[in-house]
């Protein structure tokens, strides 16, 4: 067959089931063969059928009647009812559906990045756990990737299978196992919804409702508006040329290999401004890669002039060209992460104004003179002259970024995997989330429970139990004690337990230095479940690790109190030793601490060279794996630390 | 081409052997470049015709001697101090000159593959060869070469000058050893390396020393019985005489049938070995094939209608096991593996039962081996020993006809250490032991008789030799563990007791998955800092804290430390104090807590052990957590305070 001949019957195809959705009466898929209803609640139950149809649906005792509004959708509510199964459901219009095989149960969606997508075949005995995985109660939906400007009501495919060796291997692990806890202690019919998508950020998984009104992602969404995701490369394009001005495939500020716009005496009074240190694309060049030449103009003392100086542009992502009065100083390609540090020569400063222009180049994803403010400054023989200001730009180049991923703007996924889920009647979520958002870390803090609220207020039925996985150990365990965006952002999902009805899985004894998707999914799950088991389920179990409490300071001792011990604190090592803490003293500087367990809620940490801490920490790193402080349920601590100093994300 | 190239090689070797004897003639390690001892007399020799006056000049030494008839001549040259390049002649009937040589500190760098390591393998091989410049150090690597008598030449070798392009597949250990030396002294460095990857420390030792050792008397014996040079046929030959005819089929079997193992056969004529034990320690040395195993056990008709479990020890390599003639239990190549079988019921009777083993060893050691307390044939609650002679038979011998460096003791101290003697030196170190973990008790004795061997030969009193101690390596325990190789270290510690000894701990520089770490710059190093010591006599701290006493309060034990310099040292990122278990009086090992209670003083705990009698530190095959250091950044060799049985006693 040939392509046209093929395109011609699908397009045949797709002709002939949009008739018949119009003619008769239809589900979202997410109302299948094999499906859980939410016990124990009323159960939403919607679709399309002709407007203005009459639509029944029965299930066992309940039968509830509604009527299609102007464009087909109709909603109806069964009553609540316990678990049990299998059951058959009918749904007549004109026409009459029937599902079959329908249990009762609990049921949860099941979200985040890579380590919820992460398959049950790929987990710590995989093939084991597969030929295990013969639970015909437990149920298994997997919606499709899809990213969408709008939100969706319809999901495009889906269905749901029981679980089995054949249904399971490319399940996500994380969520089976969570789901196989959760059946074996509470016998009822297990539904698991995943929607998941490796190497995701939060904001894409947030309605457009909740993402507007936090500031930092409003250039993002402005520039969603004004583009068609259908036609991405063209109206990007568009977008960028109204906002940036006319754009050039050729770098506009190089005149036959000569750097114009590096030039003193060149006449940037018609460019904009920026403040730096900071992302091009923060700063109204949303969507832009390509070359941006930055110039600012400082004054010099005739004392100054003629010195040498030193040149200190923070970073820059991704190269950089850089000039002091039109003559270059510097150059890096392609080092996003190094320090730009530029001897100025003697004899090149001069007396008054100066121009310093940076030649950026930016080949993709966040660009532009970015970093510590204070690393953006230019030292003089005398004195300090800070950079850290507004300076001029201009566009020379625009490279379009035409390829949309989910990252590309907020709200995709919602729109695409989440939205056309609501309101199917759930008992909550689980989420393993936060490994791209970690260089973020202290937005975070506003964004995750953002997200959680976000989700609850469009399912609308109350504060659903939300229960989600701290990021596990990654990455080369420190020698010496570092900050960690890594922590920072343990420490917000840490925070994000202030919200109601939430619980935390704790993982950093559970990573792998070289292995961003550590393959222990089963004590993922586990853990997911006990939060589950107590906080959805009202069961009296221990569910957390001990959680720091107090501090108390007495010479060079800090004593720490904890909650959530059991039946007291208990650490994991074969001598016994604690580790995973460190401590400081007004210096800010941490340096690893002993410690011994001294009564069952207390511990006592101590350095020789630290007289007098003032502050602790406990598994502050990207990869804390030697952190051993559990309690008498085996549960780990989660990272924390006792002071607010400023972190590296903020 | 190839039969001509023959014959011009016969014709040159026909013309060498013509000028051997009409010329004066030295041993190979006497060539350009070479190093001579300094501050002692300096012994040369070689050959020329019998009778012949050969007279040596060096500087302002000159000495005569007659070569005897045999052709040898020995003369001493009397002492120098450091210095050269100098130029030396050997005269006789003609004249012989070597040039570029030095008066310096020479080293004998021996062992197993460890001290053969070369320098292409080591951290920062590229930029340590590249730095390798060092025209005071003079290089010499012996042949490789198996022997079955002393041999007083060596067969080939030069000295170079130690640099970039000779030192690549150099003794990287010896290296680094020399260089410490050479920039600390200031004085020309001589190194010799005889070594040979995998080898045991007994063929390193000579027939004078080793025979008066009975473990290895039956091999020894063996050894005077076989023709090397024609090895495969002259050890057929010594099997026979000894095991009695041979067969290449199994005669145990009748086609499929296993005849040897039915209860009727009459097994009166066979012979009887002593089990658990290795077949090849037990008169059948030198023998890999199938061997069969009889044992008659008396039952009583209670016992008989017991469940009934039995444990063979451990079989190297394959069993087939046999009840009355039945099959009961079958383990293929698994030398490691515990053998326990169950005896199907009905298959014991009252009275007299018999049990058979066919054996297969398809090389090296082989036979029912292992813990006596796992022989045996359990019925119900009664435990039936069946430690104790057994019927044998030999069912087909394989030839083991491959000569190794390990086939027999002696082999490597005949070929590429009596050679050297008694080339002047000022002492040997040595990096040994990983082929004889598996007799580390038996090591005690051999280590010592290795060092007092060369040293009865060389003559020249106890010279300065300095080894090091097996490296970290295998799995770290989880839980303390008996070691082998925790036994050979212990006893290599032992062997200080010896004078002029000195010994590198390098538990802390090795690695889990390779026997050859890396870093050989740090056992160099640890060598040379016992050099400095005791053959030179330097102030230096040299060795890491060494225990010295233990006293036990309550449940906490106090060790005291010699060699602790400016205080013990903790290395650790929290200074938490690690490798050290501790017991009770029921031997049973628990990691211990511990802290550094003074300069010279560690205390150490368990809540496992309310009464604790024993410290072991370091006691494990990798113990790399252990991490007890002196002020001088040394580690503390692995010790136990107790002398409880180990594993390979």
């Amino acid at each position: 067959m040939t392509i046209t001949t093929q395109k011609k019957w699908i397009t045949l195809l797709l002709f002939l089931i949009a008739g018949s959705l119009t003619a008769q009466v239809k589900l979202s898929p997410i109302f299948s063969n094999n499906m859980v209803l939410q016990q124990g609640m009323e159960i939403p139950v919607w679709g399309w059928a002709s407007p203005g149809e009459k639509v029944t649906v029965t299930l066992e005792k309940g039968k509830v009647t509604a009527k299609a509004n102007k464009d087909g959708k109709w909603t109806l509510k069964l009553p609540a009812m316990n678990y049990g199964g299998p059951f058959t459901m009918t749904i007549k219009g004109k026409n009459m559906l029937a599902i079959e095989n329908i249990m009762i149960g609990e049921v949860w969606v099941c979200s985040g990045q890579s380590n919820m997508e992460f398959y049950l075949i790929n987990s710590n005995n995989g093939d084991a756990e597969v030929a295990a995985a013969e639970y015909p109660q437990i149920r298994l939906f997997s919606v499709k990737k899809r990213i969408s400007q709008k939100p969706q009501e319809q999901l495009g495919e889906g269905e749901w299978l029981p679980c089995s060796p054949g249904s399971s291997p490319r399940f996500s692990a994380v969520g089976y196992f969570f789901g196989k806890a959760l059946y074996e202690k509470l016998k009822v019919p297990i539904g698991l919804i995943n929607t998941s998508w490796g190497g995701t950020i939060a904001e894409t998984w947030m309605s457009n409702e909740m993402i507007a009104e936090n500031p930092d992602f409003a250039k993002q969404m402005d520039q969603l508006k004004k583009i068609d995701l259908n036609d991405y490369a063209r109206t990007l394009e568009n977008e960028v040329k109204a906002r940036v001005g006319s754009t050039s495939t050729v770098d506009l500020g190089m005149e036959g290999g000569v750097p114009v716009w590096a030039a003193p005496e060149f006449d940037d009074t018609s460019w904009k401004t920026m403040k730096l240190p900071g992302y091009i694309e923060n700063n109204g060049l949303a969507g832009v890669d390509g070359i941006i030449w930055f110039r600012k103009e400082v004054e010099v003392s005739d004392a100054e002039a003629g010195k040498p100086a030193t040149l200190s542009l923070a970073k820059i992502n991704d190269s950089d060209n850089t000039y002091l009065n039109g003559t270059l100083i510097g150059s890096n390609k392609l080092i996003a992460e190094r320090s730009r540090v530029y001897k100025v020569p003697a004899g090149l400063l001069k007396s008054g104004k100066n121009i310093i222009t940076v030649q950026v180049e930016d080949i993709g994803g966040m660009g532009g003179i970015y970093g510590d403010s204070t690393a953006l400054k230019l030292e003089c023989s005398d004195r300090t002259i800070s950079l850290s200001t507004y300076w001029k730009y201009k566009v020379g180049v625009v490279k379009y970024n035409a390829v949309l991923s989910p990252n590309s703007y907020p709200t995709l996924l919602f729109n695409g995997m989440i939205n056309p889920l609501i309101p199917y009647g759930i008992r909550g979520a689980i989420w393993y989330q936060g490994e791209s958002n970690a260089e973020r870390a202290k937005q975070y803090q506003r964004v995750f429970p953002d997200l959680i609220k976000d989700w609850r207020n469009h399912w609308n039925q109350g504060e659903f139990p939300f229960f989600f996985v701290q990021l596990a150990s990654f990455m080369k365990a420190d020698s010496l004690p570092k900050e960690s965006s890594w922590a920072e952002l343990r420490e917000a999902q840490s925070m994000t337990l202030a919200l109601p009805n939430t619980g935390m899985a704790v993982t950093t004894d559970v990573g792998d230095p070289v292995n961003i998707h550590p393959t222990d999914k089963q004590t993922v799950g586990k853990r997911l479940a006990l939060s589950a088991l107590k906080t959805a389920y009202k069961q009296d179990v221990l569910f957390s690790g001990p959680i720091y409490k107090a501090m108390s300071i007495s010479g060079n001792k800090i004593t720490l109190t904890f909650d959530q011990t059991g039946d007291g604190l208990k650490i994991k090592d074969k001598y016994g030793y604690v580790k995973g803490f460190t401590i400081a003293g007004e210096d800010h500087k941490f340096h690893w601490a002993s410690g011994k367990v001294t009564g069952k809620n207390t511990l006592e940490v101590s350095s020789p060279e630290v007289l007098l801490p003032v502050a602790v920490r406990f598994a502050w790193a990207n990869n804390p794996d030697d952190a051993n402080l559990y309690n008498s349920a085996d549960l780990p601590s989660s990272p924390f630390r006792t002071d607010k100093w400023k972190g590296i994300t903020e | 081409m190839i039969l001509k190239t023959k014959k011009w090689i016969t014709l040159l070797l026909i013309l060498l052997a013509g000028s051997l004897t009409a010329q004066v003639k030295l041993s190979p390690i006497f060539s350009n470049n070479m190093v001579l001892q300094q501050g002692m007399e300096i012994p040369v020799w070689g050959w020329a015709s019998p009778g012949e006056k050969v007279t040596v000049t060096l500087e302002n030494g000159k000495a005569t001697a007659k070569a005897n008839k045999e052709g040898k001549w020995t003369l001493k040259l009397p002492l120098m101090n450091y210095g050269g390049p100098f130029t030396m002649t050997i005269k006789g009937k003609n004249l012989q000159t070597l040039d570029n040589i030095l008066i310096g500190e020479v080293w004998v760098c021996s062992g197993q593959s460890n001290m053969e390591f070369g320098m292409l393998g080591v951290k920062n091989s590229e930029a340590e060869i590249a730095a390798a410049n060092f025209p005071d150090i003079r290089l010499f690597t012996v042949k490789r070469r198996i022997s079955g008598t002393q041999q007083e030449q060596l067969v080939e070798g030069e000295w170079s000058k130690c640099s970039p392009t000779t030192i690549p597949r150099f003794s990287a250990v010896a290296y680094f050893f020399g260089r410490e030396l050479n920039q600390k002294l200031k004085v020309p460095i001589g190194l010799i390396n005889t070594s040979w990857g995998g080898t045991v420390a007994e063929t390193w030792t000579s027939e004078q020393m080793i025979g008066q050792n009975p473990d290895f008397a039956n091999q020894l014996a063996q050894l005077k019985k076989v023709n090397l040079d024609d090895y495969a046929k002259s050890i057929e030959k010594e099997v026979r005489e000894r095991v009695g005819e041979t067969s290449t089929v199994d005669l145990g079997m009748k086609g499929e049938q296993p005849v040897w193992a039915s209860a009727e056969f009459n097994d009166s004529a066979w012979k009887t070995m002593e089990l658990p034990g290795y077949i090849e320690s037990n008169g059948l040395q030198g023998v890999d094939g199938i061997i069969w195993f009889r044992k008659e056990i008396e039952l009583t008709s209670a016992e008989a209608s017991q469940k009934t479990t039995l444990y063979l020890a451990k079989v190297n390599d394959s069993d087939n096991t046999f009840i009355n003639g039945k099959l009961v239990g079958s383990t293929k190549m698994q030398a490691e593996k515990s053998r326990i079988y169950e005896i199907p019921a009905g298959l014991l009777k009252p009275g007299k039962n018999n049990l058979t083993v066919q054996l297969e060893d398809v090389g090296g050691m082989g036979g029912i081996y292992g813990n006596p307390n796992t022989l045996n044939l359990k019925c119900g609650e009664r435990t039936i020993s069946l430690v104790g002679n057994w019927k044998y038979k030999v069912g087909l011998v394989k030839f083991n006809t491959v000569l190794s460096p390990n086939s027999y003791p002696t082999l490597l101290y005949n070929g590429m250490i009596h050679a050297l003697v008694p080339y002047g030196i000022r002492g040997a170190i040595w990096y040994q032991g990983e082929g004889n973990a598996g007799r580390a008790k038996q090591y005690q004795r051999v280590f010592p008789d290795l060092i007092k061997d060369w040293r009865n030969h060389w003559n020249q009193g106890d010279f300065p030799f300095f080894f090091v101690q097996l490296a970290n390596f295998m799995k770290a325990d989880s839980l303390p563990k008996e070691s082998d190789w925790a036994e050979l270290r212990e006893a290599q510690s032992m062997t200080l007791a010896l004078p002029n000894t000195g010994m590198a701990v390098t538990t802390d520089v090795g690695e889990a998955l390779d026997i050859h770490p890396k870093d050989k710059q740090t056992v160099g190093k640890r060598l040379a800092l016992s050099a400095l010591k005791i053959a030179f006599k330097q102030d230096i701290i040299y060795t890491g804290p060494v225990y010295k006493s233990m006293n036990i309060n309550g449940n906490k034990a106090t060790l005291t430390f010699d060699e602790t310099g400016d205080g013990l040292k903790i290395k650790e990122k929290y200074g938490y104090l690690k490798g050290f278990a501790i017991a009770g009086e029921d031997h049973k090992f628990h990691w211990a807590t511990g802290n550094i209670t003074g300069k010279n003083t560690l205390e150490l705990w368990s809540p496992e052990v309310k009464n604790p009698v024993a410290v072991r530190y370091g006691w494990g095959n990798n113990p790399d957590d252990a991490n007890l250091y002196n002020s001088a950044d040394l580690p503390a060799s692995p010790f136990r305070t107790d002398s409880w049985k180990g594993i390979t006693e």
